[in-house]
């Protein structure tokens, strides 16, 4: 009965948020349309917490949702976790640990960890890390690749120096149009595609671009990236190389497997089956935001809802709640009561990380009280906002419709 | 030892000693996958061509794919990933792959 309810309002191409809780079981229902939908809590991983185990190897290791109603902050050990080849290095010595600086640069260099950390000054801030794929297993139709849920992101303050600092050591030739990273982790299989990503000289030059050796105050985990990994703030994770290790300047853009094929958003409006459609790499966020209050089939309460939003390639500037109320099974309901609560936020820890936001909402006064969707929508300070549809596209990247939670009055 | 001076550092929370930061030596051993497919036709080829780069959930965690779908998927280990799979076992692996998702995906 529930189900059917719940499948009516999530309508094709809407969101339902999908709250995951924990069954003791030691399974995790990500609420996924269509299934495979559960998930095991283990095995436990090195230096992590309980974390959804999407795959062992190479790990995909999703946060669960209810660490984002624990704090703005994720903690190190709930921080998600993303491979794309197992063969991952489980052992770093940091003295012999070296970062290569080479192509269009005046004199190549190959650095200590101890001199990054004195190539400049050190600088720390909050920015969310997120999945290009975060949400894939919601997108509708399904799309194939990693089934992640809405946990495949995490925000943590960053500590590390200015990669443009790290650059101007060998000194960046004038005709560079591209920074290429690579990390440590490697292909099983001779001639596979390293994992590489390239971004355009200006935004490596950035005044937040940063080798970021700490988290929260503490080393990187090794899963995510000790010890040291690049931070884009605003940017898709797959930028923020881990372990990394090679730094290449190019005078051109970057021809490489992960930039050339993979990591592409169709520039069109697309649809399943369509084909040689223009694409360009998935570069930037945009807006989202979270119920992490309540989860489908909560009650209501007191009436507090709390969550969490992101501006994404910059801060927020509003979040807003609506409430509507939900005609049950069959019957039909012209205008349903529908109500509008603008959040108040709490302070901001940095413009690209998570930040906090509660509503109070009233027990609705039409005839369908009983339950009601709480829809929530962050525009961000460039003005942008969060789509009421999805627009699909064949890799299930960027998704930030506005998400739904139905909670009983 | 190094635990105690690097909670020394950030109790006096000093940036201006950042550039000290104590990087330690780091190693951890990943968990083993203990899992296996389920039974079925082509079971054997698949566990021989595809679980040495990946765990079985990669398998087992995908939405209802098309037939159309796996073969590209199995085409693209091969061809950009360079997975060494024995070109006369691809009918069996796409047969199964098809036939285990229809039953864990709807």
């Amino acid at each position: 009965m529930q189900m059917n309810r719940r499948t009516l309002i999530a309508g094709a191409g809407l969101g339902v948020a999908g709250g995951a809780f924990a069954a003791a079981s030691g399974l995790v229902d990500l609420h996924l349309p269509g299934g495979p939908s559960e998930r095991p809590l283990a095995p436990r991983f090195p230096q992590k917490g309980e974390m959804i185990v999407q795959r062992i190897r190479p790990p995909l290791l999703e946060t669960p949702f209810e660490v984002f109603d624990q704090g703005v902050i994720t903690p190190n050990d709930r921080h998600f976790v993303r491979w794309h080849y197992s063969d991952i290095p489980t052992s770093i010595d940091v003295a012999s640990y070296r970062i290569a600086i080479h192509g269009a640069v005046k004199a190549p260099q190959s650095l200590s960890l101890g001199e990054i950390l004195k190539a400049g000054e050190h600088i720390e801030f909050a920015a969310v890390n997120q999945c290009a794929g975060n949400g894939r297993g919601l997108f509708e139709p399904r799309v194939a690749g990693a089934q992640w849920a809405n946990g495949a992101m995490s925000n943590a303050k960053w500590r590390g120096v200015r990669l443009r600092d790290v650059l101007d050591k060998a000194g960046v030739g004038g005709d560079a149009k591209f920074v290429r990273f690579q990390g440590l982790d490697k292909p099983l299989v001779d001639g596979a595609p390293h994992f590489a990503k390239s971004i355009p000289i200006d935004i490596a030059r950035r005044d937040d671009t940063i080798l970021a050796f700490a988290m929260n105050g503490e080393a990187l985990p090794l899963l995510n990236g000790f010890p040291l990994r690049l931070v884009v703030p605003g940017w898709f994770s797959t930028y923020w190389v881990k372990m990394l290790s090679d730094i290449e300047v190019l005078t051109a853009e970057d021809d490489n497997f992960w930039m050339a094929k993979a990591y592409r958003m169709p520039t069109v409006p697309v649809k399943p089956g369509d084909k040689d459609f223009p694409t360009a790499p998935v570069t930037t966020m945009g807006p989202r935001s979270f119920v992490t209050s309540h989860v489908d089939g909560s009650k209501l309460g007191n009436g507090e809802v709390r969550g969490i939003a992101m501006g994404g390639d910059s801060g927020v500037a509003k979040v807003v709640l609506t409430a509507t109320e939900v005609p049950y099974g069959t019957v039909a309901v012209d205008k349903p009561e529908v109500r509008e609560f603008l959040a108040e936020l709490d302070k901001e820890e940095g413009k690209y990380g998570f930040r906090s936001w509660r509503a109070q909402v009233p027990k609705l006064a039409g005839p369908f009280r009983e339950q009601m969707t709480l829809a929530v929508c962050c525009t961000n300070t460039n003005r942008a906002a969060q789509p009421d549809r999805q627009l699909w596209n064949p890799s299930g990247y960027a998704r930030n419709i506005v998400e739904r939670t139905l909670v009983q009055g | 030892m190094r635990r105690l001076f690097l909670a020394s550092l950030m109790l006096l929370g000093g940036c201006q000693q950042a550039d000290t930061f104590g990087f330690q030596n780091t190693s951890i051993t990943l968990p083993d996958d203990t899992t296996t497919l389920p039974t079925g036709p082509g079971v054997e080829a698949v566990t021989t061509n595809c679980l040495a780069c990946h765990s079985p959930a990669m398998i087992l965690t995908q939405p209802r794919l098309t037939r159309k779908t796996w073969e590209a998927e199995v085409e693209k280990m091969a061809k950009v990933y360079k997975a060494p799979i024995d070109a006369a076992a691809v009918p069996q692996i796409v047969d199964y792959l098809v036939a285990t998702n229809e039953r864990l995906a709807k």
